[in-house]
């Protein structure tokens, strides 16, 4: 009541609801260049979803399943898709759930070997960004929304989407649990000690905590105020998790959000590109909107200029509670980090905006200077 | 779909239009700026104040009601003058009321007991009160001793003087009278109506309104209340000042005294008691600050009606006397805390309405797509470009070549470098100037004249002599801001009969702002005329969006134009047949254009500071984002023209556009916001970049230079 009392006075003040601050970079997410100065392994374009398998890694690329050896530097492709793979899991036991845009979700080897779960209206499997194996006969799996397949995350986005959902599918009798619902876009997944399972909230720059057993139950915030917009979560070899933010967020893509009437007209006449929204890359085109601390002084990008693509991978610990965060700035070019893989002696990060494979050390005993 | 959503909110967009084109919202920014904007407050309180008493008190507005307030507004407004120019100074003065009584005695004591004629009363009485003051500023001034203690020492030292002596000489005064007649005249006599005590006032408080407004001693004194270090560290004796504040304090105080005795006739041992809160409430009333260095002489004669009406109001109301003191000290209370918000919270609200942004539509902007067959197609044109002066120079607007094909660009430091031909590789500090200059060229005799960003017009001889050419002009009839000071003077040109045109981006703000200029896309900037023979500048040419570039045509009559936000180029003849017509050339370019110059072949030479961006173009559209915008979040956060790229680009007099020349990968050249050709090669300028570019042009005459295109060969 208060509330909707006062909008219309936020609304004039920029207050409340409608203010545009964002946290800062601060504490464990104290900017460093350790992500843009990280080794180039490989390139692959639009790489997305990395995944462990033993000796080597699999990761997405555009309508491509690659296979990576751990020493080499040029992939492999494994299988080719007609359209695009938004998400990768392998089960224990080496069957891979492939998550495909807009047509679902196929499964190669194991058991159910084959099995095509198409996207079909009620399925919630047309924007599926995330993919976790639930012993060999489930998968849970997070699609970002009801309304926008995944190359239209930002349409999402900026239209305010709170559509996502997680499901259980079971493979056997391909039944579909909702485990939760009316999520802003799901992006990443992971089980937690207790065996609930964590999920990132990306447009809500939150990880929240659902209980897979009780599927009314409303989630549960355990990391919240994020600087950027979270992706996908796994568990850290060295204890925790890796959490990835495959964007910054900017004063300037907040306000927008709240012009409500801005948003809609841009939508509608400019190419998604070109949006005020954040981006996996930036600087191809003049025709990218740009902020003030963006313009270039005697030749320089400054790394602190609002940026609308950034790369951030945090360490978390076991209770999400971040630890240290490698970054690669608006000055940089390691951007989109949108998934991790963790061998026990390094990670392997991919970068979709630039469609490169960087390989980071985890940080030793020593070297844990938030310890 | 998208003409249809175009559809339906032409109407609201028509009103947002329509709005923007006929509502000059800027206006009430740029009334705000005003200083005198302080004093609307207080004036509407006064207003409201006699409107509400006339209603309550019938009597209050007739001509007896007004005699009155007139006759105690004489006495008790030059008591809170007295309060009010030490409260401008920084400092307070409790004893006021004191020294006001005390004078009373002595003119009384003067003139009844003591016999003396007027004038000898009179000058002793201003000495007691010039003394009593020069005491505080002796104490305060000089001892530097705290304000607020000094001179509630000093009010219980005067009022034990007053109270020592006033048994001594009350009989006296009651008995005695004075044979002057001027002290007759001051008590009884009425002019037009009015009581002379009115007409002294009057007269004192226009000359101090002068002495503070339009005087040295008055600004000293306000330099000093709004910041004492800075005022002595600009060479302000802040000591004297002080001094010399206190004392002019007492003899208004001594003043006020004499006018009472002349109306009262006697004194009592109540005489003053209380009238330095009274003053202390009018002044804060007026809106005078407590802090210091912001208050005036209207805000004061404000304050005391204020107070006066409310007093005096409060007696007819019969209201009793604690509780008529109770209110005016809530009323106190009340002005401090408001004068509090106000001076916290005056620059922010300025801030946040001063910004104005207008309705622009431009059509979709022309194709720039890598290998189309338009002529704004990027390549990679500019990539072989060599380069000077890398490091050694920041911010070269605009170079310039002379006739020995020496190179000269301004700094952002305010100096100009001149690189030595024909390497490049050599420079020196041609001039140092002090701003950044912009625009440059060389006039007939072969002085390079130059726009300085926040300064004006200057020129610098071939002896290094620099001589300012002008930095005022024609004010506007219809501007709230002064706009006879040149605030960003940008690119200039000049004419065969040496009159310099030169362009004014923005009146509205200042060098380092520009950007807001850009967010709000109206018509601020213009054109000025500075003609040489008759050192006169006038603005020739109003209402332009960011004029950046001038270039004049060979004809003579006329030149070219650049508005950067209008993303448009207009011929504009200054003089012949056509004078005074401004014709489009080219509308609707892929970016901002900026300075204009000639080209060997007869064609322009343009460039491109920067693109815009199909989010920004809808910003554009929608005043009211723009301006929350603004509001919302820091200037780092605005979002603004690309201007991490640009281009050249060359066009016909008549308008055609011939070429672009583009370094994609923006490495050297990011943005270039001049050029200018010389013997074959093209010389390019970035106001934000650390370098000058050089780039051989192909097939171009090797022999043509700017300064022998406008002047013509040197005679042997």
């Amino acid at each position: 009541m208060l509330k909707s009392l006062l909008r219309p006075f936020h609304a004039l003040l920029g207050r409340g609801e409608y203010a545009v601050t964002i946290p800062v970079m601060d504490g464990a997410f104290q900017p460093n260049q350790a992500l843009e100065a990280a080794t180039r392994r490989a390139s692959a374009p639009s790489v997305d979803n990395l995944v462990l398998s033993s000796e080597s890694i699999l990761c997405s690329s555009n309508t491509n399943l690659l296979r990576l050896g751990l020493n080499d530097s040029a992939p492999t492709t494994l299988a080719s898709f007609d359209t695009a793979i938004s998400c990768l899991s392998l089960s224990p036991n080496g069957a891979i759930a492939v998550g495909l845009e807009a047509s679902g979700l196929i499964i190669q080897g194991g058991p159910h070997n084959g099995k095509v779960f198409p996207n079909e209206p009620g399925t919630d499997l047309g924007c599926l960004t995330a993919c976790l194996w639930d012993g060999e006969d489930a998968l849970l799996l997070c699609n970002g929304s009801s309304v926008h397949g995944v190359t239209h995350w930002k349409h999402d986005l900026m239209s305010l989407g709170r559509s996502g959902s997680v499901i259980r599918l079971s493979l056997a009798t391909g039944s579909i649990t909702r485990l939760s619902s009316n999520l802003a876009f799901p992006y990443g997944i992971a089980r937690s000690a207790d065996g609930q399972l964590l999920v990132s909230e990306s447009w809500l720059h939150r990880v929240v905590k659902i209980d897979s057993q009780a599927p009314t139950a409303t989630p549960q915030q355990v990391l919240s105020g994020l600087p950027g917009y979270p992706a996908r979560i796994i568990p850290a070899s060295i204890g925790g998790y890796w959490l990835t933010l495959f964007a910054a967020r900017n004063q300037l893509i907040e306000f927008v959000l709240r012009e409500r009437e801005y948003c809609r007209r841009m939508m509608e006449t400019v190419e998604p590109e070109y949006w005020i929204a954040p981006a996996y890359t930036t600087g191809r085109s003049f025709k990218e909107p740009l902020q003030g601390d963006g313009v270039k002084q005697m030749g320089v990008l400054k790394p602190w200029a609002p940026p609308r693509s950034y790369g951030l991978i945090v360490l978390c610990d076991a209770e999400m509670k971040p630890l240290h965060s490698w970054h690669s700035r608006a000055d940089g070019s390691v951007h989109a980090i949108t998934s991790v893989v963790d061998t026990g002696s390094m990670i392997l990060a991919s970068a979709r905006g630039p469609g490169q494979i960087v390989e980071l050390p985890i940080p030793t005993q020593d070297s844990r200077e938030w310890e | 779909m998208t003409a249809v959503s175009r559809n339906s909110v032409s109407i609201a967009e028509r009103f947002v239009r329509f709005r923007s084109e006929y509502i000059p919202d800027h206006i009430l920014g740029e009334l705000l700026a005003k200083r005198w904007m302080d004093n609307a407050i207080p004036f509407i309180v006064m207003v409201s104040s006699v409107a509400l008493f006339s209603i309550i008190n019938p009597n209050f507005l007739t001509a007896g009601g007004i005699f009155d307030l007139v006759q105690q507004l004489s006495e008790f407004g030059l008591i809170a003058m007295a309060l009010g120019i030490v409260m401008l100074s920084g400092g307070i003065d409790l004893s006021i009321g004191m020294i006001y009584s005390l004078s009373v005695l002595t003119v009384l004591t003067c003139l009844n007991v003591l016999g003396l004629s007027f004038p000898a009363s009179l000058a002793v009485t201003l000495a007691v009160g010039a003394i009593c003051g020069s005491i505080n500023g002796i104490l305060i001034g000089y001892l530097r001793l705290r304000a607020f203690l000094t001179t509630l020492v000093m009010l219980i030292i005067y009022r034990s003087i007053y109270e020592l002596s006033f048994p001594l000489v009350s009989n006296g005064i009651v008995m005695g009278s004075s044979g002057s007649s001027f002290w007759e005249y001051l008590s009884f006599a009425t002019f037009l109506g009015l009581p002379i005590p009115a007409f002294v006032f009057a007269m004192i408080a226009i000359a101090f309104h002068v002495l503070l407004s339009r005087m040295r001693p008055g600004w000293h004194l306000i330099a000093v209340g709004g910041a004492r270090r800075s005022a002595y560290n600009a060479g302000i004796n802040v000591r004297f000042t002080l001094f010399a504040t206190y004392m002019t304090s007492g003899i208004l105080c001594s003043l006020a005294g004499t006018l009472f005795a002349a109306r009262i006739g006697s004194t009592g041992a109540d005489t003053g008691v209380g009238m330095e809160i009274a003053a202390l409430t009018a002044v804060v009333l007026g809106g005078n600050s407590l802090g210091g260095g912001r208050g005036s002489i209207p805000k004061t004669i404000i304050g005391a009606v204020i107070f006066l009406i409310l007093s005096n109001g409060l007696i007819r109301m019969a209201v009793p006397g604690p509780l008529s003191a109770m209110i005016l000290g809530v009323t106190l209370i009340a002005g401090v805390y408001v004068d509090g918000r106000w001076v916290k919270h005056r620059a922010q609200i300025l801030h946040k309405l001063y910004v104005s942004p207008t309705y622009f539509e431009l059509p979709p902007a022309p194709n720039t797509d890598f290998g189309s067959s338009s002529v704004y197609a990027v390549n990679d044109e500019l990539r072989t470009s060599e380069i000077i002066g890398l490091g050694q120079i920041e911010g070269p607007e605009d170079p310039l070549l002379d006739r020995d094909g020496n190179l000269y660009a301004g700094s952002r430091h305010g100096d100009i470098y001149r690189f030595f031909a024909p390497n490049f590789t050599t420079h020196e500090i041609f001039a140092h100037i002090g701003g950044h200059p912009l625009g440059m060229n060389f006039d007939r005799h072969g002085n390079l004249v130059t726009c300085v960003g926040g300064m004006g017009l200057f020129m610098v001889t071939p002896d290094k002599e620099v001589i300012k050419l002008t930095d005022e002009t024609n004010r506007s009839r219809y501007s709230v801001i002064d706009d006879s000071r040149m605030r960003l003077p940008d690119d200039l040109d000049i004419a065969p009969d040496g009159r310099i045109f030169f362009s004014e981006a923005t009146t509205r703000y200042d060098y380092v702002e520009w950007p807001l200029d850009s967010l709000e896309a109206r018509g601020n900037g213009r054109i000025i005329c500075y003609d040489p023979s008759n050192k006169t500048t006038r603005t020739v040419l109003r209402s332009l969006m960011f004029p950046n570039g001038i270039c004049v045509m060979p004809d003579g009559l006329s030149l070219l134009f650049a508005e950067t936000w209008g993303c448009r180029i207009s011929r504009f003849w200054f003089d012949g047949p056509e004078k005074g017509k401004v014709e489009r050339l080219i509308e609707n370019l892929p970016g901002m254009p900026d300075n204009i110059n000639r080209a060997s072949d007869g064609n322009y030479w343009t460039t491109l500071v920067g693109m815009r961006t199909p989010a920004l173009d809808v910003a554009l559209t929608m005043p009211g984002f723009r301006r929350r915008m603004t509001k919302r979040m820091g200037p780092s956060n605005w979002l603004m023209p690309n201007i991490n790229t640009g281009c050249v680009l060359k066009f016909s007099p008549r308008g055609e556009m011939l070429e672009s020349l583009w370094d994609m990968g923006g490495v050297n050249h990011p943005m270039v916001t001049s050029v200018k050709e010389h013997k074959g090669y093209l010389y390019l300028g970035g106001i934000s970049n650390n370098r000058i570019g050089r780039w051989k042009i192909p097939n171009a005459d090797p022999n043509w230079s700017g300064p022998e295109s406008y002047w013509g060969k040197l005679d042997a």
